[in-house]
């Protein structure tokens, strides 16, 4: 059975009159790269803050490597939040020795871990610069470089791409994604479902302070997957074509006709598709044949509108 | 406690190098003493050009001209003796003259007119020694016992010798405003640092990779302390300066010329009588309390804010009774009463016993009232640190408008 870094069950959290989490559970693997989606206001930021010990809960439980989680566990996280920010009158260094220090790290080994990212990204010559000297992307590399500089257990980053230009974008997940291979677990927050999709195995849909969905990224497809299915066919038979088309086992669709070409799409009225193949191979040459899979900004769009 | 002292190192540390701080220590006291001497100049000035605007119209006999003369030299005196009262007077009223000293001849009408500028005293101290003279004489009486009489009288008034007494009422009522005012202007001014170092934090976004680092208590604890150190740090270097300045001014001052050494040689005899291990000692014990319990305060409008010019509100009220502190504190020193009803009461009050108790220490004040001062200013601030330290931990994340009197009420009772 796969591990789990963080079980969080029926957690719930109200400010005054409104429910921020509404009796939330879920599970993050060990080593996962963990999607948090939701609209603003949806509850992420609140999860985020309970996960830091940032605010309190209100009932509920949550379990950091399978114990209770205690202040002390906060140390192994690295926390990259959405609106970010470091002093501005500080060196890199004296902030890297800072904040390092205050995450438990000695001044040697921020000092190490310190190099040995400005080494990665290439800027070991900005260490003496103040943060106010820096531009907004070159401030947030660094803002990067200090979430990740004591090796922490858990990485949440919110945003971790907004104000990046897509080469440090590229740079930034790809460091993410080497981070997880070395078994780094990151809950990946964000809006921006083509990113989600890209760097992440599990997501976690929150609405309203509730979760609408949970799991694996191939499993939520394949259970958000239609019966439809698109068929292009080469050199066919007008008059199978013909039968097909009045088969009462299947609703069809013609999407696109012409002389040699034909696309369909297939709906079967009973859940067996078994025979589909077989039945369209008499009709014509087979050019495609694929079931209809929805992208996860469909399926989430699809899923808050009914909820 | 290592996070904690991780952050107060950094406040000190960030505190020191700043050029504010540089400006503040070195500047300020420069000014300072400019300001003062500037003050003693024009005053001064003021004092030696005094007689030398005033015109007074005589209308009298020569001896009595002489004798104005004599008295107030730089007076502008103008003598006649052919113009009647009524018209001596009617130029004064047109603003001719600012005084008129004016006698007939018979002697019945003696009379010294003017505007608060005339001597009037001095004048009619004059007139008075004449009339006598005058009068005697008609009743023909010896000139040499009219002489002896008009004369001041042999019958003098010894003062006892107060004058160190007096030395040490100005020297200790000056330290004691000085250390009054200097506690109020470190609690303004650093209580200020830590309000502009947590909005600083606040926009810089910077709180929110703190608090999930340290607990809030902790960074707002550490702020306060950091900022209390860069305080002390200050009034030590202006505690070296000042008694540095104090001894060159003793070694070298009596040795220059028209100065009175012996005036000069009492005051500094008071200085150096002055028990400053004390006074240092309840200065630092009443400047920590102090600025401990209004930093608090300081700190939880930073947190409850967004932006400076959001504070004005909230800042005012706090400065109503450090200001009112020192008023009372300078009142009652000058008045001489600083052991006295009022003063012992405000020096019990914590929002102003920090000013006014600091205030009363040169002139001597029982341990048990120093005891009880302090006692309450500890309570009252374990008090306010806890209200603050509640409406910080959830002003620090609250962002947008900024919240009304009403919504800090519901912060301190609201659950994190």
């Amino acid at each position: 059975m796969q591990e789990n870094i963080l079980s969080i069950d029926s957690l719930q959290k109200r400010y005054q009159k409104n429910v921020a989490l509404n009796s939330i559970s879920l599970q993050i693997p060990k080593g996962s790269v963990y999607g948090l989606i939701g609209q603003n206001g949806a509850g992420k930021t609140t999860l985020i803050r309970i996960l830091n010990k940032i605010i309190d809960i209100d009932s509920g439980t949550i379990h950091f490597n399978g114990q209770p989680i205690r202040q002390e566990d906060v140390q192994k996280i690295g926390y990259l939040p959405e609106e970010r920010g470091l002093y501005k009158n500080m060196t890199i260094e004296e902030q890297a020795m800072y904040f390092g220090q205050l995450k438990g790290m000695t001044k040697k080994e921020s000092k190490l871990q310190l190099d040995y990212w400005l080494n990665r990204f290439d800027i070991s010559d900005w260490k003496k610069k103040k943060i106010q000297d820096l531009s907004k992307g070159m401030a947030q590399k660094v803002q990067f470089i200090i979430t990740v500089l004591h090796q922490p257990e858990l990485l949440i980053l919110d945003e971790p791409f907004s104000g990046f230009d897509p080469i440090n974008a590229n740079l930034i997940a790809s460091e993410i994604k080497q981070l997880a291979k070395n078994g780094t677990t990151v809950i990946f927050s964000s809006h921006r479902m083509e990113s989600v999709a890209e760097m992440c195995d599990h997501v976690c849909l929150i609405h309203q302070g509730t979760i609408l969905l949970d799991g694996t990224i191939t499993d939520i497809q394949k259970k958000h997957a239609q019966a439809v299915f698109e068929i292009n066919l080469f050199e066919y038979n007008d008059a199978a074509l013909e039968l097909f088309l009045t088969n009462t086992e299947y609703t069809v669709a013609i999407k696109h006709q012409d002389d040699e070409n034909v696309q369909l799409e297939v709906l079967p009225n009973q859940d067996v598709s078994d025979n589909l193949l077989t039945e369209v191979l008499k009709i014509g040459s087979l050019h495609l044949y694929k079931q209809y899979i929805p992208s996860l900004q469909e399926i989430f769009i699809k899923t808050i509108e009914n909820a | 406690m290592h996070k904690l002292l991780l952050i107060i190192q950094r406040e000190f540390i960030t505190k020191v190098r700043s050029k504010a701080y540089l400006v503040l220590i070195f500047l300020s006291p420069i000014l300072m003493i400019g300001m003062f001497s500037a003050i003693f100049y024009f005053a001064s000035k003021e004092e030696s050009s005094k007689d030398k605007t005033v015109s007074i119209l005589a209308v009298t006999n020569s001896e009595i001209v002489k004798d104005l003369q004599k008295t107030h030299p730089n007076i502008q005196l103008e003598s006649t003796s052919n113009r009647s009262y009524a018209i001596a007077k009617a130029l004064v009223d047109e603003k001719k003259y600012n005084g008129l000293v004016y006698t007939n001849s018979e002697w019945t009408v003696l009379e010294v007119y003017g505007d608060e500028k005339v001597p009037k005293q001095d004048f009619k101290k004059i007139l008075d020694k004449h009339w006598k003279r005058h009068y005697l004489s008609q009743h023909q009486i010896n000139p040499k016992v009219i002489e002896t009489i008009v004369q001041e009288s042999p019958v003098k008034i010894q003062n006892m010798d107060n004058s160190k007494e007096t030395v040490q009422k100005w020297v200790k009522g000056t330290i004691a405003i000085g250390a009054g005012y200097i506690v109020m202007m470190f609690v303004i001014i650093y209580g200020n640092s830590v309000m502009r170092s947590i909005i600083e934090e606040k926009n810089s976004r910077v709180i929110e990779i703190m608090v999930c680092t340290v607990k809030p208590f902790q960074l707002m604890l550490g702020k306060i302390i950091g900022n209390a150190l860069a305080g002390l740090l200050q009034f030590f270097i202006w505690g070296v300066l000042l008694l540095g300045g104090l001894f060159l001014i003793d070694t070298f001052l009596p040795a220059t010329e028209g100065v009175d050494v012996e005036k000069i040689n009492l005051i500094f005899q008071t200085l150096w009588e002055i028990n400053y291990l004390q006074i240092v000692i309840v200065f630092i014990i009443f400047f920590l309390s102090g600025y401990l319990l209004y930093s608090s305060f300081y700190a939880s409008i930073g947190a409850a804010v967004s932006s400076e010019t959001d504070t004005q509100q909230f800042v005012h009220p706090i400065l109503l009774p450090l200001m009112f502190a020192v008023y009372i504190g300078i009142v009652t020193v000058v008045n001489g009463n600083p052991n006295g009803e009022t003063a012992m009461l405000f020096s019990f009050i914590p929002f102003t016993s920090p000013v006014i108790m600091l205030m009363r220490i040169p002139f001597g004040v029982p341990l048990w009232q120093i005891l009880v001062s302090l006692a309450l200013l500890l309570v009252t601030f374990i008090a306010t640190v806890f209200v603050a330290s509640k409406i910080y931990r959830i002003g620090i994340l609250t962002y947008g408008n900024k919240p009304s009197i009403k919504q800090l009420f519901k912060w301190v009772f609201q659950k994190n």
